[in-house]
């Protein structure tokens, strides 16, 4: 390869500094989120905000595990994250299979319905969905979260649709003549050729799920059962909010989200590529 | 195909339509005449019975959790109801309450305009990051950095971004006087300016998400097009606008689509950063329902919002679906 | 680019599913056991023979824990009851309790706002207590507590549906250092005890802060932070179930002149600053001088803040003597559906009498008794200076509005208006007017509906 020219070159540096500013803007709530655990509650309160906590007061982060039950909850959150995401990925992935390439009567009218499901808040659904969760029996199990999420989800399978149509059916009809069946087609074939969009995917609906708030606030009411981001709101009181303990307890709690997407972004560098698979 | 690609040549796109002789039915086609009928017959039956199979679990799911709230908050639409009381069945009265209350349309305009804002400037924007990251060393930092947004708790985002944009005490501002000479807006408390201040919050937190999608489909665009134009001698903008934009189209459509319907539904940062004000200037449809809800015990008169909301949204993606055929390119 | 392969054969697959299916099969492991876990955690409650009582609040982890203290202590002195907690985050505790009034599986007893009260009594969700209070079983009889700050709890008719738990009145707190160096000499709290705290002695020391180049306070828009000023100019804001502020001259007078401090930039706007810590922040790195419509609740956190000098004055009044002006309260209600009625009157009860409240307000204590008895627990440590004055302020001090309480959304849209003459100037005295007008339409509506 010849040197790279100047022009190349000055292009290059731009980039990065384009980059890098973005990338600290990007950082700066968090890097603050961070640092802010450190502090006491006098050096948070301060404007305008410090940003380098001194005295440092590493105890927080412990004080902030102690102060609730977070031992409980991290493992609560860890096993049904996992769980959700897992079946999502592959319920999402035979459901979209199904939408892209595989013909059945109301195909259109259904695909709509999913898509229908995203445009109402969930606020509305909230009490019906706490009504028949308390017919089927599973108020304050984690059976009301779990199973939800992980037979459903609208975003899945309308990304998961876009990526299929976009693969070759040739691949596919090959296989088929062969006389391979929808199944061999979808898991042998199809599949592998998600694993871009099925990182992406699985980054998200950890995100999603890790995060979520709003079901366990509903559904549970025993403290043992608490999700972390159930705990890390309890932080903010009647009258006050303990925040560098908070900060502390959401700096904990973002760990494993940052982890999930270290590794799965991963696969969206490496995924494998389409190409001319006919020739 | 409907985009012209003037470097596909049969050598450098996938064959994608396979000789007739390959597909199944023709096959079968070929041999006895009889039984060809019913054999197609059982096909499509055999079909169809896959195709429930793999939609399957999800159908279930949607019966069960989604349909049921669903149907009941339309059906609550019609009644007037405070959260724990008795029904009262009102018939179309909600909607013309809503018609006739100020603070809905407010709330409706103050949506729309933040739509209009955020999704064109997130979609260019992650975009344009996505391509810059995916062609530069460090990637994986870079995308890290990118990513945190998505990530940090709404209270450290609010936090550090009402100090950033303060009229008084923010940097923002002191920049803008010291290195522009421009007297500039008190973001968050100025009723004109509190919307766009909120969208480039969103869009700060957005781009770190519609960047990974991005990222996931341009891995899916053969090398061998890209190497083709190459070849060709295209530059990098032709190629860009003639390849990647193309094979990227199926997931500019979800995007389009998904993050249209997410920014109508925006409610976090209304509710964390500025309470819907000054005034009603924040006020969103999402917070409007809320606020009609949980605040002021009307859930009928929510429903109705929410079921005006829910329309808007259909039409507009049904447009968009509908208008896919003229500018989204499956390879099928 | 390394590690891209062009190959779909099935050696490339394998590795993936065969990781798939170990993963998924682990997860699913983990799962059940979870679920068995989950499952064996939530049997039983209460052991035989115990009257069960649930009870539900909002409250930070520090302010829950002296909850759960009071709870485990309660557990022990009765012995025939078990009492369990349950805590809720404070932003979505309405929400949370609304949709568990809608199934039906709401709590025993519960912390209840003034607007969800007002709801509850309606639907016929909470019981009435006047009865029990005044039995002798009763630890609390009504004469002890507060007459102005029964608020919503006490209907005209003199029934009683809830009982305030502890109560916050608002004052004035204000830099000792920021005052010293503007070169106030003589403190708010002095010019109180002479009787010459007028609004005049503010404007006074409020244009001295100004002109050593630092604000005098930052100004909300809650009614908190407003009404505080009318009443404590002699004003109403409200009479007979009507809004009244635009009517009063004397709160109209304190309306404008709020404007005024805003317009010279005495006042800045709070609304623009994060919630809960706007003012705290501005007040704990000497920015401004004075705290405003904040009660004993920041205490615990001033007191972290050791080179912060403070102390409190109520707010100036129109006379010089001791001001009428808002007191935020939670009351405590028991619901109708409760499993055993008399055990959850025996918690109520035990939570909000004398001994109750002492124990609860001891030592950390952010909030001041609603019954008379135990001073002590606000005055213990003399920290502030002038702490007595919390509780001479409950005497004359209200809760809030019932008016608001039975208008749902009410507090809300004036607050939001009042917002938008903050932020955008104006005639303070036509904007009032408005207001009036569509706060008298709303009373109305919602007192019809």
């Amino acid at each position: 390869m010849a040197r790279p020219r100047p022009a190349a070159l000055v292009w290059r540096v731009a980039l990065h500094l384009f980059l890098a500013t973005g990338a600290l803007l990007m950082a700066l709530p968090f890097i603050w989120m961070v640092l802010s655990s450190f502090k006491d509650i006098s050096q948070v309160f301060v404007v305008p905000p410090t940003w380098w906590p001194s005295p440092a007061h590493p105890e927080n982060l412990a004080n902030a595990w102690n102060a609730l039950p977070f031992a409980r909850a991290y493992l609560n959150s860890a096993y049904i994250t996992v769980t959700i995401v897992v079946m999502q990925l592959l319920t999402c992935a035979m459901a979209a299979y199904a939408f892209a390439r595989i013909r059945f009567p109301f195909r259109g009218g259904l695909f709509v319905l999913f898509l229908a499901t995203l445009m109402v808040p969930s606020q509305l659904t909230v009490i019906p969905l706490y009504l028949i969760m308390k017919w089927i029996g599973w108020l304050d199990t984690h059976w009301a979260i779990i199973v939800p999420a992980a037979l459903f989800n609208a975003f899945g399978v309308f990304m998961l649709r876009q990526f299929i149509k976009g693969i070759p059916v040739a691949l596919e009809e090959a296989a088929i003549v062969d006389g391979a069946s929808r199944w061999t087609v979808f898991w042998h074939i199809v599949l592998p050729l998600l694993r871009a969009p099925l990182a992406a995917l699985g980054i998200f609906s950890f995100l999603a799920q890790w995060n979520n708030f709003f079901g366990p606030l509903i559904f549970l009411s025993t403290p043992e059962k608490f999700t972390v981001p159930l705990l890390v709101a309890q932080f903010k009181g009647q009258y006050t909010t303990d925040f560098p303990l908070m900060m502390a307890a959401a700096s904990i709690a973002v760990v494993p989200v940052l982890v999930v997407f270290v590794l799965g972004q991963r696969y969206i560098v490496e995924g494998i590529a389409l190409t001319g698979v006919t020739r | 195909m409907r985009v012209k690609t003037p470097w596909t040549s049969s050598e450098g796109r996938a064959s994608t339509v396979a000789p007739p002789t390959a597909s199944p039915e023709r096959a079968a086609e070929g041999g006895r005449p009889g039984p060809r009928a019913s054999s197609a017959a059982r096909r499509r039956l055999g079909e169809a019975a896959w195709g429930f199979a793999f939609v399957g679990p999800q159908l279930v799911g949607l019966v069960v959790f989604v349909l049921g709230p669903l149907v009941f908050a339309i059906a609550l639409s019609l009644m007037t109801w405070d959260g724990f009381g008795t029904r009262e069945f009102v018939g179309l009265e909600n909607f013309a309450q809503q018609a006739r209350d100020e603070t809905f349309w407010v709330s409706l305009r103050n949506t729309a305009y933040f739509t209009a804002l955020l999704l064109p400037s997130d979609l260019i924007c992650s975009l344009l990051v996505a391509l810059a990251v995916n062609n530069v060393r460090g990637k994986v930092l870079y995308r890290l950095f990118f990513f945190m947004p998505v990530v940090t708790s709404s209270v450290a985002v609010s936090v550090v971004w009402l100090w950033l944009l303060n009229g008084e005490f923010g940097p923002v501002n002191s920049y803008l006087r010291d290195w522009f000479g421009i007297e500039p807006p008190n973001w968050i408390v100025d009723p004109a300016w509190v919307i766009p201040a909120i969208a480039l919050v969103s869009l700060w937190r957005g781009i770190g998400f519609t960047m990974v999608i991005f990222l996931a489909g341009l891995q899916g665009i053969p090398r061998t097009l890209v190497e083709a134009a190459e070849i060709d001698g295209a530059g990098a903008l032709r190629t860009f606008w003639h390849v990647t934009l193309p094979m990227l189209s199926p997931t500019i459509l979800f995007l389009t689509i998904t993050s249209m319907i997410g920014s109508f539904q925006v409610f976090d940062l209304a509710y964390v950063m500025t309470n819907g004000g000054p005034g009603d200037a924040s006020r969103t449809l999402v917070f409007h329902i809320y606020d009609l809800a949980f605040v002021d015990f009307e859930f009928g008169a929510s429903a109705a919002s929410a079921v005006v909301l829910f329309v808007i949204l259909l039409v507009l993606t049904l447009a968009q679906l509908w208008a896919q055929r003229r500018w989204v390119y499956y390879e099928e | 680019m390394p590690g891209r392969t062009n190959s779909i054969r099935s050696g490339d697959v394998s590795l993936p599913r065969r990781s798939f299916l170990t993963g998924s099969s682990a997860v699913l492991g983990l799962a059940a056991l979870g679920a068995l876990t989950s499952c064996g955690s939530d049997g039983g409650g209460g052991g035989g023979g115990k009257a069960l009582v649930s009870w539900s609040v909002w409250g930070n982890p520090g302010e829950v824990k002296r909850l759960q203290e009071f709870t485990d202590d309660f557990n022990e002195r009765n012995p025939g009851i078990e009492a369990k907690l349950i805590p809720v985050p404070t932003d979505q505790y309405e929400t949370k309790l609304l949709t568990q009034l809608g199934g039906n599986t709401a709590p025993d007893v519960f912390y209840a706002g003034d607007t969800l009260l007002a709801r509850l009594v309606k639907n016929n969700s909470i019981l009435p207590l006047k009865e029990r209070l005044e039995s002798e079983q009763s630890e609390s009889p009504p004469e002890d507590f507060f007459e102005g700050l029964w608020g919503n709890a006490k209907d005209p008719s003199g029934e009683i549906y809830g009982v305030t738990v502890d109560c916050n009145p608002v004052v004035l707190w204000f830099n000792t250092k920021v005052l010293a160096d503007a070169g106030v000499t003589t403190l708010p709290t002095e010019r109180f005890e002479a009787g010459e705290w007028t609004r005049e002695a503010f404007e006074e020391i409020a244009g001295k802060v100004k002109a050593s180049g630092r604000r005098v306070g930052a100004l909300g828009s809650d009614w908190m932070s407003v009404y505080s000023w009318m009443t404590a100019n002699g004003g109403k804001v409200y009479e007979n179930g009507r809004f009244v502020a635009h009517e009063d001259p004397k709160s109209v007078d304190a309306f404008v002149w709020l404007r005024r401090m805003l317009d010279q930039g005495a006042f800045v706007y709070a609304g623009s600053l994060p919630e809960g810590q706007g003012q705290e922040a501005l007040f704990m790195s000497n920015n401004i001088a004075f705290a405003m419509g904040v009660g004993r609740w920041v205490l615990p956190l001033f007191k972290q803040n050791s080179a912060l000098e403070y102390d409190i004055v109520p707010y100036p009044s129109h006379d010089g003597a001791l001001p009428v002006t808002p007191v935020a309260t939670a009351s405590m209600v028991i619901n109708t559906k409760a499993r055993d009625p008399d055990a959850a009157f025996t918690f109520l009860t035990q939570f909000v009498s004398r001994e109750g409240q002492e124990f609860r307000l001891a030592d950390a204590g952010n909030a001041v008794p609603s019954i008379k008895g135990p001073d002590q627990v606000v005055l213990e440590g003399g920290i502030p200076e002038h702490a007595r004055i919390w509780l001479d302020l409950r005497e004359k001090g209200y809760a809030p509005p019932i008016e608001e309480s039975r208008t749902p959304g009410l507090r809300q849209e004036i607050s939001k208006r009042i917002d938008v003459v903050w932020t955008r100037g104006g005639d303070a005295r036509a904007a009032l007017a408005e207001i009036g007008a569509v706060a008298n339409r709303m009373i109305e509506k919602a007192a019809n509906g």
